[in-house]
C-alpha cells in the first residue's frame, strides 16, 4: 500500500533533488568538456563544476532561477490521479515555504505573485495513463532564461530534412548564447504542433550521453551548431552544444511541424518510481 | 581554441576610472563592493521615478547593478541568499540606458551580453561583466551581507537587494570602458 504521508515525502525530495543537484549523466558530459577546453572556456566551465559541487554540499538550488515544474506521471489504474495532484500541489507548497523554489509564478496579466507557485494550473502535470505495474514521476524543471527562446513552427514537406536543420541552426545562431550554453537542444519533429513542442520536452529525459534513433541527425546539427561558435556563456570559446536530442513521431501528410526546445546545461530532470506496495526509488 | 594566458582582477567598488580603463575584454574579475539587483520590474519602477523627478529610495553610483532575481531565505529575523546567479541581461535593453547615465553605475553583472545602446550608456562611464550564467549556488557563497531589500512587493525575484559581496566571480569583462564587445551577435 502506498501511503500518502510517503508520497508526499517522496515527491518533495524528488522536487529537492531536481533543484539542488544535476544528474550524473549532464554533470560527467559537463566534466568531459571541461576536460577538453581552455581559455574562457575553462573558466566557465569550471565555475558551474564548481557550482553544483557547491549547491549538492550545501543542498540550495543549482540556480536561482528553479523554473517553473513540469511534472508527467505515468498512471498505472491503481493509482488515484486526483490523489497525485493534490500530493505534488502540498509538496511544491511545503518546497517553496521552505526555499528550494523561489516564488516564480506569476498572473500573466497582472503580473501579480502566486505566492506559494500552486495555482493558475501550476505546478503544470501531465498524465499518461499505463495499464499496469509501477507508478512513475518525471520531473522536467526548467528556467526562464532557456524557456524563453524555445519556439515550435511548421514547415512545409518539401522543405524536408534539410529545411529543419537549417531552420534550428539558424534558431540556435540566433537565440543560443543568451540560452547559458553549452546547451542541450532538444527537436521534436512531427505529429501535431503541440505534440512536437512535447516531444521536444519528453525527449530530455532520456540518457544525454546515448544518441537516439536519429542520432545521424543529431550529430549533423551537433556539428554544424558547433561551427557557429557561439561558445561556453555566449562568449565565443569552447563548446555551444552539449547534446541534440531528437524525438520524432508521424505528421499529416501536409505538414512538418516542428519544436526546438532550448535546455541550458542545468537540465534539471529527475524520476521517482514506486509500486503498489510502496517501494520507492528515486534519481 | 587558442590556449591563451587569462588576466585577474581583484575590482573593489567603487573603482576610478583608470581601473575601469585598464579591464580589458576576456579579462577575468572578482568584485567587492555592493550589489544591487535589478530586473524587468525594478527598471521599470525605477524609470517611472526618474520620469517624475522623484529620487529612488537607494543609491546606484559606485555600485554594480546586478541582473539578478535571487533566492533568498527569511530566517532568525534576517535574510540569506542561497542562489543569485545572473539572469539575462538582454531581457533589459531598452531600460538601463537612462539609469545608467543619470544614477553613475559603473558597472553591470549579468549573463547573454547588453544591445548597442546599452553599450553606448556605458561607453566611458562603465563596463559589463558576465558571470556565468546557472551558477546561483558560486554565487551566494561571496555575498556576505544582504544590507536591504526594496521593493518586495514586485515579488522576491523582482524585488531590489542590496548585497555586499566579497570576490565575487569569476566575471568576464564582456563589455569593456570603450563600448567593445565580446559577444557576436
Amino acid at each position: 500500500m502506498v501511503r500518502w504521508e510517503t508520497l508526499s515525502e517522496k515527491v518533495l525530495e524528488l522536487i529537492v533533488a531536481a533543484e539542488v543537484s544535476l544528474p550524473s549523466d549532464v554533470k560527467e558530459q559537463l566534466a568531459k568538456l571541461y576536460g577538453k577546453s581552455s581559455g574562457l572556456a575553462k573558466v566557465q566551465l569550471k565555475a558551474l563544476l564548481d557550482n553544483v559541487e557547491v549547491a549538492e554540499r550545501k543542498r540550495v538550488p543549482i540556480c536561482q532561477d528553479t523554473g517553473l515544474l513540469t511534472f508527467y506521471v505515468k498512471k498505472p489504474p491503481w493509482l488515484s490521479a486526483a490523489a497525485v495532484k493534490k500530493v505534488i500541489h502540498e509538496a511544491v507548497r511545503k518546497a517553496t515555504r521552505e526555499a528550494f523554489l523561489r516564488t516564480n509564478v506569476v498572473h500573466p496579466f497582472t503580473r501579480g505573485v502566486v505566492e506559494d507557485n500552486v495555482g493558475l494550473d501550476n505546478p503544470i502535470i501531465y498524465f499518461e495513463p499505463r495499464d499496469d505495474g509501477e507508478a512513475r514521476i518525471d520531473l522536467l524543471v526548467k528556467g526562464a532564461g532557456s524557456e524563453n527562446n524555445c519556439i515550435a513552427f511548421s514547415l512545409t514537406p518539401k522543405e524536408g530534412v534539410e529545411g529543419l536543420i537549417s531552420a534550428v541552426v539558424d534558431h540556435v545562431a540566433r537565440r543560443g548564447g543568451a540560452s547559458c550554453p553549452p546547451l542541450i537542444v532538444g527537436v521534436g519533429i512531427g505529429g501535431t504542433l503541440d505534440y512536437a513542442v512535447h516531444l521536444s520536452k519528453r525527449v530530455l529525459f532520456a540518457p544525454i550521453n546515448e544518441g537516439g534513433e536519429a542520432s545521424e541527425l543529431e550529430e549533423k546539427l551537433q556539428r554544424e551548431i558547433d561551427r557557429l561558435e557561439i561558445g561556453v556563456m555566449g562568449l565565443g570559446e569552447g563548446p555551444t552544444v552539449m547534446k541534440v536530442k531528437i524525438a520524432y513521431a508521424g505528421c499529416h501528410t501536409a505538414s512538418l511541424p516542428v519544436a526546438i526546445n532550448i535546455q541550458c546545461w542545468a537540465l534539471r530532470r529527475r524520476s521517482l518510481v514506486f509500486n503498489e506496495k510502496g517501494e520507492f526509488t528515486l534519481w | 581554441m587558442v590556449a591563451r594566458d587569462i588576466r585577474e582582477h581583484y575590482l573593489e567598488l567603487p573603482a576610478v576610472e583608470e581601473t575601469l580603463r585598464s579591464l580589458k575584454l576576456g579579462d577575468v574579475v572578482y568584485l567587492t563592493g555592493i550589489l544591487v539587483t535589478m530586473r524587468d520590474r525594478a527598471h521599470l519602477r525605477a524609470l517611472e521615478y526618474l520620469s517624475k523627478g522623484q529620487m529612488l529610495p537607494f543609491k546606484l553610483r559606485g555600485k554594480a547593478v546586478y541582473h539578478c532575481g535571487p533566492l533568498a531565505k527569511y530566517e532568525a529575523g534576517r535574510w540569506r541568499v542561497l542562489s543569485a546567479g545572473p539572469t539575462t541581461s538582454l531581457r533589459l535593453e531598452g531600460l538601463m540606458e537612462k539609469i545608467i547615465e543619470l544614477l553613475g553605475v559603473q558597472v553591470i553583472v549579468g549573463k547573454g551580453g547588453v544591445g548597442e545602446g546599452t553599450r553606448r550608456a556605458l561607453r566611458g562611464r562603465g563596463i559589463y561583466l558576465a558571470f556565468p550564467g546557472g551558477a546561483g549556488a558560486l554565487a551566494a557563497k561571496s555575498i556576505e551581507e544582504v544590507e536591504e531589500v526594496y521593493w518586495l512587493d514586485l515579488g522576491m525575484a523582482e524585488a531590489v537587494w542590496v548585497l555586499k559581496v566579497r570576490e565575487f566571480g569569476p566575471c568576464i569583462v564582456a563589455v569593456d570602458v570603450k563600448g567593445n564587445t565580446l559577444y557576436k551577435f
